[in-house]
């Protein structure tokens, strides 16, 4: 486990990292084109072959499609080696070796099945197996327990355990590490692959291991809390029961539950996961691998905040009657809407979308705006109309893509906290920061980022003087060749956010210049904190707050919107909110329509890198809820508006009339034209405010409730007060 | 090249184009010459330019009519919800596959300016 940090302060020692020393990490592999090694040739199982000097063995057998039985081995984690698992015989080698530790020779003949090969697994099984309880059946990790698997695969068919002193099995303190993670410790085998994962990915290295032989623990030695928000990724890891997920204890085995593949949307970088659900509940929710998004980690707001779909729910139509808002009939709220929405006069109908709408919802709702004359469509977290606004797609995404972040070598964050705005942003950043000696600064406030960066300060004149050249970074970026700037989407909604986003545009122009990067390689990045942002600009809610306030709409939807919005700035607007939640945006409303939380609906998002993604109905919405398009569908026909699409097949149509990349699901559409961009981005005018730059999300507590359906978990809640306890600590 | 004047009904402009396919050639040299100065000279009017592989470069404006429905490719798309909406949603579309930059900005010029 301190592997990475030894080898980060030798190389440091030495001035900067060459690609000479060579470590065994699958990410590493990929950047060394310089020259191609030649290749090694070995036999596994007597199949030949060929891969590049310090390929592990273990690696060379997965090549051939032979694989050795591991537990502490991980592809994204370092090489610990300690397990024994992966012993393997090498002919003309007195004792078998451990394969994931192993670089590989010329000539060898690795023998993954021989007799000698059994017997060391065998040896390995039993002395893990000597010391693991024999509790199984009440063990939440059944069925898909790495230990359970493999005694069976390569275990001894008979035991030599036999106790006959009745001294009872090794037993360890259980850790009390949060709300989140339950822990069972006699059950470790001490693979420590939490610990890696802590020091490695998630950067608090609060985890350890005490003692030695019989007596080691791994665990926090203090009692302490696992203050990170990437935490649950370790019950993924842990091959066995030891770390356990706490809310999911003892609900369901893994083999009766129902598992449909979606998309989270609790931050935008589109998580790719898996919901388990049964009789119409959701259970849990897993990682799904995807190496350009998410990799196969979650953060712990998109993993265990599923118990909020069960609570604050609308479950039927509401209609405001004396001043109180009533349960009423599908019928009744639907043509109340629709009166409404008779006769109004041009840009008198707005809508507001909130940070979970789908592009169905938003499609819908800009087609019934705008028949209605009406060009009044914005979203909560406001976008400068400035320059390109909406117009070209790189002017708001995160142009560079969320893979490609690991391999800058300079990084400057203006005004954003990827640690709890996009955290597995954040994890790519350290990934960086640890493995190719990334250089990270940050325009804003004091930050724990989980890796070191120079804080330049918090005023927005910074970016000027970068831009002029007068600050001390310039010398930094000047020297870069792949520069990254990340400019927070929060910041942009300040009074003079247009002007911050000109700014950052022109010094991402001038860097361009001067450092002479690919042409594939994107200096101007946003990173966004809602799912649905991206979508809103893509189809084109291009109008801004201050001109819906102003233009005093009669009527205005809000599509789940619940930030930033009070009533007393829209006092004459009948208020329609569309939403899953009851929120702030439900108590304000007039008319209540109950819609599908992401888990219920098939709907397409785009994260922040501009990717379409398809979430998919694991279970059906409660009560009277409907998948939002088709309340606005139905509206629009009551209305006399009827909206000329009736399934979701002729609604997708629609949405490729607008914006076909939409509709073009698991790809990222490139976003050209940043010259026009840079040309518009010039004619800003303006001046920056004094205030300085700040960042809403700046701890862990803050991080857990962010959104209708985090606010609304019980596992959030109690999330927040533990790490508001430690603090206190 | 006159600039291209959007009369007062048009609400939005959209241009879909591929950002490698040779028809799209001439959309694309559409916005890289008329782009900045359409949108200096009508900063509230939306003109959204969304790319996508494969696809055949279309303009849409919502508040103007192409009047020859142009249709360059022999297959007709069979997609086309936008003539659906009522009165003031109403979207009229043209088919800019291998259209010169020109052509297009004439084109536009025509169907943006009538009353």
């Amino acid at each position: 486990m301190l592997r990475l940090p030894l080898f980060r302060a030798i190389s440091r020692s030495n001035g900067r990292l060459t690609s000479a020393v060579c470590f065994h990490n699958s990410a590493a592999n990929q950047q060394q084109p310089q020259q191609q090694p030649e290749l090694i040739e070995l036999f596994i199982d007597d199949k030949p072959v060929q891969v590049p000097p310090g390929t592990t063995v273990l690696k060379a057998a997965a090549m051939v499609g032979v694989e050795i039985p591991r537990f502490c081995y991980h592809e994204r984690l370092a090489i610990a080696g300690n397990c024994r698992m992966c012993l393997v015989e090498i002919e003309k080698q007195v004792k078998p070796v451990a394969a994931c530790a192993m670089p590989v020779m010329k000539g060898w003949r690795v023998k993954t099945n021989s007799a000698l090969t059994r017997k060391a697994r065998e040896g390995v099984m039993e002395f893990l197996l000597v010391n693991h309880p024999l509790d199984c059946p009440i063990c939440d990790q059944g069925g898909e327990c790495d230990l359970q698997d493999q005694s069976m695969a390569f275990g001894n068919d008979r035991s030599r355990f036999t106790d006959i002193n009745f001294s009872g099995k090794r037993a360890v303190e259980d850790k009390d590490l949060g709300p989140l993670i339950k822990t069972v410790m006699t059950r470790c085998i001490h693979c420590t692959r939490c610990i890696r994962f802590a020091s490695e990915v998630a950067g608090v290295d609060d985890l350890g291991t005490t003692g030695r032989g019989n007596e080691m623990q791994v665990g926090t030695y203090v009692e302490k809390l696992f203050m990170s928000e990437v935490s649950g990724n370790i019950i993924d890891l842990c091959p066995v029961g030891a770390l356990t997920s706490k809310p999911y204890a003892f609900v369901a085995r893994p083999w009766e539950n129902h598992r449909t593949d979606s998309i989270d949307v609790h931050d935008a970088v589109g998580s790719n996961i898996v919901v388990s659900h049964r009789t119409g509940e959701v259970l849990r929710i897993l990682p799904r691998v995807n190496e350009d998004v998410n990799e196969e980690w979650l953060a712990d707001k998109a993993r265990f905040s599923y118990d909020g779909l069960k609570r604050q729910r609308l479950i039927t139509p509401m209609l405001k009657i004396d001043g109180k808002l009533q349960n009423v009939e599908w019928e009744d709220a639907l043509v109340a809407a629709a009166r409404a929405l008779q006769d109004l006069p041009p840009n008198k109908c707005a809508a507001i979308a909130g940070c979970m709408a789908d592009a169905e919802v938003l499609v819908a709702v800009k087609d019934l705006v705008n028949t209605l004359d009406s060009e009044l469509l914005t979203t909560e977290q406001e976008f400068p109309k400035s320059g390109a606004g909406v117009d070209l797609r790189s002017n708001y995404l995160l142009n560079n893509k969320i893979a490609n972040v690991e391999h800058a070598d300079v990084i400057l964050l203006i005004g954003t906290n990827p640690r709890f705005e996009a955290p597995l942003v954040n994890t790519r950043i350290r990934k960086g920061y640890l493995h190719r000696e990334q250089n990270v600064a940050v325009i804003g406030p004091k930050l724990d980022l989980t890796y070191d960066h120079e804080n330049l300060g918090q005023s927005p004149d910074i970016i000027s003087q970068i831009k002029s050249g007068s600050h001390p970074f310039c010398e930094v970026l000047k020297n870069a060749k792949k520069p990254m700037i990340i400019l927070g989407a929060d910041v942009l909604t300040r009074k003079d956010g247009d002007k911050i986003l000109a700014e950052t545009q022109s010094l991402c122009k001038n860097i361009e210049k001067t450092v002479k990067t690919d042409a594939d390689w994107k200096v101007f990045n946003i990173l966004h904190t809602n799912a649905s942002q991206v979508t809103a600009l893509d189809v084109g809610y291009a109008a801004s707050l201050e001109e819906v306030k102003k233009a005093k709409p009669s009527v205005l939807f809000l599509l789940g919107a619940d930030e930033n919005i009070k009533k007393e700035d829209f006092g004459e607007s009948c208020i329609i909110y569309v939403g899953s939640h009851g929120d702030n945006g439900a108590q304000i409303a007039d008319i209540v329509l109950p819609g599908a939380a992401y888990t219920e609906k098939t709907a397409t998002y785009v994260n922040m890198e501009g990717r379409a993604q398809l979430t998919n109905a694991a279970i059906t919405p409660p009560g009277m809820a409907r998948p939002d398009w088709k309340i606005i569908r139905a509206l629009s026909e009551i209305a006399g508006h009827r909206l000329p699409y009736d399934d979701l097949h002729e609604l997708r149509d629609r949405i490729a009339e607008i914006a076909p990349h939409l509709v073009n699901y698991g790809e990222v559409e490139p976003s050209n034209f940043l010259k026009q961009v840079y040309e518009l981005a010039k004619t800003t005018q303006g001046s920056f405010l004094p205030d300085p730059i700040d960042i809403k999300q700046k701890s862990l507590d803050q991080f857990f409730m962010t959104n209708a359906i985090s606010r609304a978990s019980p596992t959030m809640a109690k999330c927040v007060q533990a790490v508001q306890k430690q603090k206190q600590v | 090249m006159a600039a291209i004047r959007l009369g007062s009904k048009i609400k939005e402009l959209r241009i879909l184009l591929c950002s490698q396919s040779k028809s799209s050639e001439g959309a694309r040299n559409f916005i890289e010459e008329n782009y900045v100065n359409l949108k200096q000279a009508h900063p509230n009017v939306p003109i959204l330019v969304r790319e996508c592989l494969k696809i055949e470069p279309r303009i849409y404006v919502r508040g103007g009519e192409f009047r020859t429905n142009y249709c360059h490719s022999t297959i007709r798309h069979s997609i086309d919800r936008a003539n659906d909406f009522s009165e003031q949603g109403k979207e009229s579309w043209l088919s800019i596959g291998s259209m010169s930059s020109t052509d297009i900005a004439q084109k536009l010029q025509k169907a943006a300016s009538e009353e």
